[in-house]
């Protein structure tokens, strides 16, 4: 089991509950949640987590400049990033994962298999240099 | 009990705590398919729906209603057309969002 801690984000409780179940008691990671962009943001600092999950559809500020945020500060820049999102066209996803995130999986995800799949994504992931 | 059996209880709470704001989800997409019939969807009900009808997508099939997140999805790119497009998919947008919601009522 691994001990790893990752921050989750998404402004839609039941979606954030669901998803800190699927981690901690299915894939034993400790889990921090923010229900926001700028949450996000503060939550990454104080808790260095080793990964995030990163809702992309949020109001105020959005999972792709949250990303951004994060990726300008050098203390929270090498945090690897997987997005989060419930759109299915090909070109955007591409679009994402030209960013630099680590990966993007799609919504509704399997609460048996979340934690699987971002270990899958976390391991293919080549940290920035 | 094993970690996915708690899981699964878990979950399973989540749901019986979420289905009365999936309900009013669902009926803030009934109201603006049918305001789309009737050619008076305003562009503030169509923006809540379609918020609405995103969110659906992303959660009913996490607890298991991957046929819900299937319907919601097609609501969602149906409530996206205009025009005649939009006046022309109305009889298919009823019948998505009515076994949307004889569906879910079978599970609440």
């Amino acid at each position: 089991m691994s001990s790893k801690r990752i921050l989750l984000v998404d402004d839609e409780d039941d979606i954030r509950e669901v998803a800190a179940i699927s981690m901690q008691a299915v894939g034993g990671w400790n889990v921090a949640a923010a229900d926001s962009g700028t949450d996000a943001i503060a939550k990454a600092l104080s808790v260095q987590p080793d990964a995030i999950l990163l809702d992309v559809m949020m109001p105020d500020m959005d999972g792709l400049t949250t990303f951004g945020f994060l990726q300008a500060d050098a203390r929270t820049s090498d945090i690897p990033v997987i997005l989060l999102t419930a759109k299915t066209q090909a070109a955007e996803r591409r679009s994402f994962e030209a960013l630099g995130v680590a990966g993007v999986l799609s919504k509704p995800f399997d609460p048996m298999t979340l934690a699987a799949e971002v270990e899958a994504l976390l391991a293919g992931h080549k940290a920035p240099a | 009990m094993t970690p996915d059996d708690g899981a699964s209880s878990a979950i399973d709470a989540i749901w019986r705590s979420s289905r009365g704001e999936i309900g009013r989800r669902i009926s803030t997409v009934e109201e603006a398919v049918c305001a789309l019939r009737s050619q008076r969807l305003d562009d503030g009900l169509r923006g809540r729906a379609l918020c609405d009808a995103h969110k659906l997508t992303g959660a009913l099939g996490m607890f298991g209603f991957t046929n819900g997140s299937v319907l919601s999805r097609e609501l969602e790119q149906g409530l996206e057309l205009r025009g005649e497009a939009a006046h022309g998919a109305g009889p298919q947008l009823t019948a998505l969002v009515h076994t949307l919601r004889r569906e879910f009522d079978a599970r609440a």
